[in-house]
């Protein structure tokens, strides 16, 4: 098997690996919280618009990048959202991922004009990244009675900290491409395997919230 | 001469093989007609390269987009080609119906593009070139791969101090809510055994109070009853006592406290464990005989005579061996043939000594609470429950040592005792 056909055949894998974690949240669907519903809801986003890719030749997969950027933004925004307790803090984290939507869209129209949805997937990468940081941060100093890894909220930060961090060097990998065709696709290979851990962090929260009801 | 068999052996199979290809070339069927090179981000096809040039064409870095354009020499209308290029392709690729390969993103390095047609004897057509470039001597490609690797292990960092202060915190918490716990244990534990003697005192007070106003009437009286006055001051003279006896109870129990927070009083010095175990066993067996004149008790004490000298304080440790004597007996008061024996041996770098007796033995809820101040199983009165919370603090806060206890109900108890050396 060649290189690009591994890569390409675990890239495809890893897509659809969200199923896992799909089924696992439905199956414990009456012990999840909102939390977890709002995850579920994410999922379900991603998997339609793999379904929408797959079945429909119309629609370029540069628009789609946009609009991965974008559905990846109100996911996070409202998962990370719920984990902010001060009213006025979650405001304001809501308001910078409205003015992240209106940056995708401005740069979709404006500034990469559908060309090169690298800039916003960068930057919505990182806004995930310390997103998920600071709430990681915050749930490690409160709660000292609960195990943190007891906490499926930590499990799914630590996923998209380690997905995200390592999925926003994909904005390189155009310029690296003109050098080695081989590099990127080693990388493509690792970020696959990647978002493979985390759609494992992903069950491995919804596991916990029927766990954590049991107890 | 196997030497040289071998070597003419080999040149004739060289000479045949040279030769082989040299007839082949003249039967190269296919040609490659152009090579352009581009790159997909700024536009393919953007130049063409001198396939007829004798040099090997050097191309730079971002001219690693080809196309090869080739065809059949003797049946032109023939479109069905097999082609590989050395240096990236596994396998020859079949092509039908066309006349072109492409190549995208090449890495850096030396490559050798063939091509033939599917007739047989067919000698591919090959065209060499050279791909500049190596994405590890451009400026920016180390910082930013150490950037993302620094990243990675700050953030890693990072939540592995976190948790650990987490852990600390947590432990921190524990042993407070511990500290609190025993606290309010020893707390009530005093309450508890102060209560009595002071509700003693009160009403034995009390009553004298009441019997010195009868006194006084008495007195007061024109014709006096001795009988009634000598009646009254034995009774208030036994309250006196009582009052007395109870002070000096609640007097012990503060005693024993202070026992408590005045540790390690006096010196250490090396001593004869061995000496001091045997005096303590008898001077424990004579207090508890006095108290309990029935109880006749067999003593056993194997020594180890090679120990050495420990350095602890004689009169401590003493204290400590007293009370667990003294427990030890209580536990096999009701029994008809007591024994307690006591083993001394020395362990690697510690002294151990065993104290097992045949007595009552424990259930696990009292086994786990038994070096906790003011724990007792006897009647109120009968002990303060400070004994083996004393000997505990002694043996482990004050020499560094340890004390373990093992009980089976109905069997005995064996208390290991162990001393650093």
């Amino acid at each position: 098997m060649e290189l690009m056909d591994l890569a390409s055949f675990l890239d495809a894998g890893a897509n659809y690996f969200v199923i896992l974690p799909l089924c696992f949240g439905f199956f414990y669907f009456k012990h999840t919280n909102a939390l977890l519903k709002l995850l579920i809801f994410g999922l379900i986003l991603t998997l339609l618009q793999l379904i929408i890719l797959k079945i429909s030749n119309i629609i370029s997969s540069f628009i789609f990048g946009y609009i991965l950027a974008a559905i990846d933004t109100i996911t996070v925004t409202l998962l990370i959202g719920q984990t902010i307790t001060s009213r006025l803090n979650r405001n304001i984290f809501l308001m910078i991922g409205v003015l992240l939507l209106l940056f995708i869209l401005i740069d979709s129209q404006y500034i990469t004009c559908l060309n090169n949805f690298g800039i916003s997937t960068f930057i919505v990468k990182i806004f995930i990244v310390i997103s998920a940081f600071i709430s990681v941060n915050h749930l490690f100093k409160i709660n000292l009675e609960r195990e943190i890894f007891d906490q499926p909220i930590v499990w799914i930060c630590f996923g998209l900290i380690f997905n995200n961090l390592f999925g926003s060097f994909e904005m390189f990998s155009l310029a690296i491409m003109n050098y080695s065709q081989n590099l990127v696709l080693q990388y493509y290979i690792l970020l696959a395997l990647v978002r493979i851990v985390m759609y494992l962090f992903f069950s491995y929260s919804f596991y916990l919230s029927q766990k954590i009801e049991n107890n | 001469m196997k030497r040289n068999i071998s070597f003419i052996f080999s040149f004739l199979l060289e000479f045949v093989l040279v030769m082989s290809l040299y007839a082949q070339k003249s039967d190269t069927l296919t040609k490659i007609t152009a090579v352009k090179y581009g790159n997909n981000q700024v536009g393919f096809g953007t130049g063409n390269i001198d396939i007829l040039q004798n040099k090997i064409p050097k191309l730079a870095f971002d001219q690693n987009y080809l196309q090869f354009s080739f065809l059949n020499k003797k049946i032109p209308k023939n479109k069905t080609f097999y082609y590989y290029l050395v240096g990236l392709d596994y396998t020859w690729i079949k092509c039908e119906d066309c006349s072109q390969a492409q190549y995208a993103h090449l890495n850096g390095g030396n490559y050798t593009f063939l091509v033939k047609t599917g007739e047989k004897g067919d000698v591919p057509a090959q065209f060499k070139f050279f791909v500049e470039g190596d994405i590890i001597h451009k400026w920016w490609f180390i910082p930013m791969l150490l950037m993302y690797v620094l990243a990675f292990l700050g953030i890693g960092g990072y939540f592995f101090v976190l948790f650990r202060f987490r852990q600390k915190l947590i432990q921190q918490r524990l042993i407070h809510r511990e500290k609190m716990k025993s606290m309010s244990e020893l707390t009530a534990g005093i309450a508890h055994e102060m209560q009595n003697p002071l509700n003693f005192v009160t009403n034995f007070s009390g009553m004298s109070v009441e019997l010195v106003q009868e006194l006084n009437d008495e007195i007061e009286k024109s014709e006096l009853d001795k009988t009634l006055i000598r009646e009254l001051v034995n009774n208030i003279h036994q309250n006196q006592q009582k009052i007395y006896q109870h002070g000096q109870r609640a007097s012990g129990i503060v005693n024993g406290m202070l026992e408590h927070s005045k540790m390690n009083i006096g010196q250490f010095q090396l001593t004869d464990i061995n000496k001091l175990i045997e005096q303590q066993l008898r001077l424990a067996e004579s207090v508890f005989s006095k108290s309990n004149k029935e109880f006749i008790v067999e003593l056993q004490f194997q020594s180890d005579s090679q120990l050495p000298k420990l350095n602890i304080i004689p009169q401590e440790i003493g204290k400590a061996l007293f009370n667990i004597f003294s427990n030890s007996f209580f536990a096999m008061i009701k029994f008809a043939a007591p024994m307690l024996k006591v083993t001394t041996q020395k362990s690697h770098n510690q002294i151990v000594i065993i104290i097992k007796d045949n007595g009552t033995g424990m259930p696990e809820s009292v086994r786990n609470k038994v070096f906790h101040p003011f724990f007792t199983t006897r009647n109120t009165g009968e002990g303060t429950g400070l004994g083996l919370s004393l000997a505990y603090d002694i043996i482990t806060k004050g020499h560094g040592g340890m004390i373990e206890c093992e009980s089976v109900e109905g069997e005995g108890t064996i208390f290991t005792v162990t001393l650093p050396i």
